[in-house]
């Protein structure tokens, strides 16, 4: 009787076995494909701009450049010694929300502890990734810093889209948004409006061009190279453009097992002297990576 | 049978720790560091591992602690064979649990690459627990078998 029943009792084991198994496969089968589903949900944080019909019509702004030849990028936005012994490269947009966390959380303890005592050299980069709104914000931010005002400009920006630092609900700043900012942070405003109304003009016109080019039939893809062949004229918009090719540049020098994380590329994406931080990661990831950088520096 | 509620006992304080730790990892390390990617963030917030379809991985990690934490109470409290039963629950969800978080642990080294204390911590807390429900079970079984 007791080997039956043995037998007989093996079987809830196998079956708890069995289920067991199958609701873990079934749990990391659902993990992946909701995040292949979420990978794949596109959507901007706030409506068209203004001439823009329909937000699927956005032209990619700005195209992903190949690896440019080494460029001057010359006055970027920096803070810190310029004798520091380690560089950190951010690039970041005004819209996206896990820059504002790392802005307000994260980035005053690398200012205090490292920056502040000429240990650290920061330089901030644009990298669009919520089409034309985000690229209007960062043309605001290039006119400031034309004015050598970015950083002031920069703070109040990530404080007006998102408002009271709400970050599942940013604020569209459209071009009379932008310009109260910049009167509120003592930018001449006269150089401002024009460097960014000029930039706004020409981005209308471009994108109306190109909303002519895909109703006549042609190729989305030949309209958008046009659109930005276009939109390049503006100085502005070049220097964004540029903030492009220093990223592809970064990327390009990344050491070997690096290269990978490279492929996952966000907002906000850092280079500590060349090694590349991406998100909004705890101020313990960044400290540890500067002070293996200051590390090396020492021996 | 004097070895089963100490080892009951043992599985009951891990499972306590267990919510405690799945709780803040998941938190911390799956829905801390985060990037917009692509087209957009508001939806893409966090990484896209920390939730599956909606449910937080940290809520799944306590419930499943809190699950096991439940049926080592009750089977520690009520007569055999139900006793037996219950624990054939915390063996099945212990061995769930133990390869969802070898699964996390794989994602942490591959794809997020950020080295995780408290998730290795995890990890170990719940393949513990399997590990004493899977050296006890054989016995439950038989008492089971001698009911029968």
């Amino acid at each position: 009787m007791t080997r039956k029943s043995g037998r007989f009792f093996l079987n809830p084991i196998l079956i708890v076995i069995v289920a067991a198994v199958l609701l873990a496969a079934a749990l990391i089968a659902a993990s992946q494909l909701s995040a292949r589903q979420r990978q794949q949900i596109p959507i901007g944080p706030q409506g068209p701009q203004p001439g823009q019909e329909q937000p699927s019509t956005q032209p990619p702004v700005p195209p992903q450049q190949p690896v440019a030849p080494a460029m001057a990028v010359t006055a970027q936005p920096t803070k810190g010694s310029p004798d520091a012994p380690v560089t950190i490269i951010e690039f970041a947009e005004f819209y996206c929300p896990y820059c504002a966390r790392y802005l307000w959380e994260t980035y005053p303890k690398i200012e205090s502890d490292y920056i502040a005592k000429g240990l650290v050299r920061y330089q901030f980069h644009n990298l669009i990734v919520h089409g034309p709104v985000a690229l209007l914000a960062a043309v605001a931010g290039e006119c400031a810093h034309e004015q050598g005002k970015f950083w002031p400009l920069h703070d109040r920006l990530f404080e007006s889209t998102f408002p009271g630092r709400n970050l599942s609900q940013p604020q569209e700043l459209k071009v009379a948004d932008l310009e109260r900012l910049a009167g509120a942070v003592g930018l001449n405003l006269e150089s401002f409006n024009s460097c960014l109304e000029s930039y706004d003009t020409k981005f209308n016109s471009c994108f109306s061009d190109y909303n002519n080019c895909t109703a006549g039939g042609t190729d989305r893809e030949s309209c958008a190279a046009a659109f930005n062949v276009c939109l390049a004229a503006d100085p502005m918009f070049q220097k964004v453009l540029e903030d492009q090719e220093e990223l592809s540049r970064l990327i390009a020098q990344l050491p070997p097992e690096e290269e990978a994380q490279a492929q996952r590329l966000g907002t906000p994406t850092f280079f500590i002297n060349g090694h590349i931080l991406i998100g909004a990661q705890p101020y313990e990831n960044f400290k540890k990576m500067i002070d293996r950088e200051l590390e090396k520096t020492r021996r | 049978m004097a070895g089963v509620p100490k080892t009951r006992g043992a599985i009951i304080a891990l499972a306590l720790l267990g919510m405690g730790v799945s709780a803040y990892l998941a938190y911390e390390h799956f829905c801390g560091p985060i990037a917009c990617i692509g087209q957009g963030c508001a939806l893409v917030d966090q990484s896209v591992y920390c939730t599956i379809y909606g449910l937080p991985i940290s809520v799944l990690g306590i419930v499943t602690y809190a699950a096991i934490l439940g049926l080592a109470l009750a089977s520690l409290r009520l007569k055999e064979p139900l006793a037996a039963w219950l624990y054939l629950g915390v063996f099945g969800l212990s061995l769930s649990g133990t390869i969802f978080s070898a699964y996390l642990t794989y994602l942490e080294f591959a794809v997020i690459r950020a080295f995780c204390t408290w998730c290795v911590i995890s990890a170990v807390t719940i393949t513990t627990i399997f590990g004493l429900a899977a050296a006890e079970v054989k016995r439950t079984t038989s008492a089971l078998a001698h009911r029968a």
